[in-house]
């Protein structure tokens, strides 16, 4: 064996390894690259190439195994991080809701001065299905009284039917009992708001014992006058949707759809002090 | 006009009077009792053909599968595959160029493989010649003993290359993966070396029938 420690051959092979092992090194790490290193990258890199494509290929197939694990981590990783923004974004929605309900609040306290109002969440609507009342969550001992309106930041939505000390039940103006002293914005046309019972169904309320010459046209906005002992002047009822003339009486019907409904809100707010004013439409 | 077969002589041989024939016989004349003939050319494409086919495996498809979170080394087993097969100086020859092709194709920038391979092929080469048999154990004990040196290199190659890496990163990042991926992935090459190898051995009815006949 001691032999070939001998040899030339031996010696050749140990003397090409040291140079294998040094002139690589050095020229690399001065920068340059050595010629036969390069040569045997020049001759092999296409097939490097091809091979590596070929590589690609497998490795999209494999990595459905071999990453079963690391998927499922992440997986479960990202699950928690959706939870974690689903709450996050619950968290937002509400406090664009409460923000969106200040700002109805404040443009309605900055256009009617006078107003004291008292804000209430609806906590309960009517058990039956005919049924337009609605429960508050405020009642006598925040200053609520029988016959105050219940308003929202787009207009009217009731009236207050009946008190407790913390809670107070209101009735909607969708409720076939009610009628609202109302006027057309734009040309000041009076007449009164009431329910009917068909009208209702759909969502709809009636403008009626309009004068004959009224100037009401489709898309008309119709506030409320305030003569009445319930709501204040100048609250939004809703929206002209149908102008309808009687042949026989002349007298001019209207379908106003109310821009506000209950099921578009959860916050309310109750008028519970106001001006009247003198001066008529 | 009337063509004849010329008669060709192994290359090698007595008769062959060709370039490559007069090549070999200069190299040959060398002494360095590592002679090349036919049957050693066609051994060398064979292998060559295999550093080329484990290089290319490892930098690609193993460098992107990362088997046990390590890129495998299928060219010290290979080393070790040729050594036992066909002895010391293959061994020698196949681990210098393997070390050379792996560290020029790997991209790494300090060469010291040469130093592992170079010796691994000697000395399996020799320990197959003098001491062991060439079969399954050896072989696996071969392996297991050069991949734990293997460990050895990849832990400190990983200590003092890696920026910022710690002993402990080192051994269980680098070394340790290295370890299990080499010993797993050591059978493709001994493998594809014994059965490459097979028709330049006697087999071992041949071995006995020679045998027989000597005595």
């Amino acid at each position: 064996m001691s032999g070939f420690f001998k040899s030339k051959f031996f010696y050749i092979v140990a003397v090409l390894t040291l140079i294998a092992v040094i002139v690589p090194t050095v020229l690399c790490s001065m920068g340059l690259t050595p010629v036969l290193r390069s040569a045997v990258n020049t001759v092999l890199m296409p097939v490097q190439k091809l091979s590596d494509k070929a590589a690609g290929a497998i490795e999209g197939f494999t990595s459905y195994f071999t990453a079963f694990d690391r998927l499922k981590e992440e997986n479960v990783r990202l699950k928690k991080e959706i939870a974690s923004l689903r709450e996050e974004v619950a968290g937002a929605r509400e406090i664009k809701e409460k923000y969106d309900w200040m700002s109805d609040f404040l443009e309605l306290k900055m256009l009617h001065h006078d107003y004291k109002l008292v804000p209430a969440v609806i906590s309960g609507r009517g058990s039956a299905n005919y049924s337009n009342v609605f429960m508050l969550d405020a009642g006598k001992l925040s200053g609520i009284q029988r016959g105050m309106p219940v308003v929202s930041g787009d207009g009217i939505l009731g009236y207050i039917a009946e008190v407790g000390p913390t809670w107070s039940k209101a009735v909607s103006v969708m409720e076939a009992s009610s009628s609202v002293g109302a006027y057309v914005e734009r040309s000041g046309a009076i007449g009164v708001v009431e329910a009917e019972y068909d009208l209702s169904l759909e969502g709809i309320l009636k403008m009626s014992y309009l004068d004959e010459d009224a100037d009401i046209k489709v898309g008309d906005r119709i506030l409320t006058s305030g003569y009445g002992s319930v709501y204040p002047r100048s609250l939004v009822i809703g929206y002209v949707e149908t102008v309808k003339t009687d042949d026989l009486t002349r007298s001019i019907t209207a379908t106003v759809r109310p821009a506000s409904t209950l099921d578009q809100v959860s916050k309310v707010m109750v008028v519970t002090k106001y001006e009247v004013y003198a001066e008529e439409p | 006009m009337k063509y004849t077969r010329k008669s060709r002589n192994a290359i090698g041989s007595e008769n062959d009077t060709t370039f490559v024939s007069r090549l070999l016989g200069k190299f040959n004349s060398w002494r360095l009792s590592f002679s090349i003939d036919g049957q050693a050319i066609a051994k060398g494409v064979i292998i060559a053909v295999f550093i080329v086919l484990f290089s290319i495996t490892q930098t690609t498809l193993l460098s992107r599968l990362r088997p046990f979170g390590a890129v495998p080394d299928l060219l010290l087993p290979l080393v070790v595959a040729v050594a036992m097969s066909e002895k010391e100086k293959w061994g020698a020859v196949v681990g210098l160029i393997s070390a050379f092709v792996i560290d020029a194709l790997g991209g790494v920038t300090v060469m010291l493989l040469p130093l592992l391979y170079v010796p691994v092929g000697i000395f399996c080469g020799l320990l197959t010649t003098y001491r062991f048999r060439d079969s399954i154990p050896v072989a696996a004990l071969f392996t297991a003993v050069t991949c734990v040196l293997r460990f050895f290199v990849s832990f400190l190659l990983a200590l003092f290359t890696v920026h910022g890496a710690t002993p402990l990163q080192a051994l269980l990042d680098f070394a340790l993966p290295g370890l299990y991926a080499n010993l797993i992935f050591a059978v493709f090459p001994h493998l594809f070396v014994r059965l490459a190898m097979r028709p330049f051995h006697k087999t071992r009815a041949e071995r006995t029938e020679e045998n027989d006949r000597v005595f």
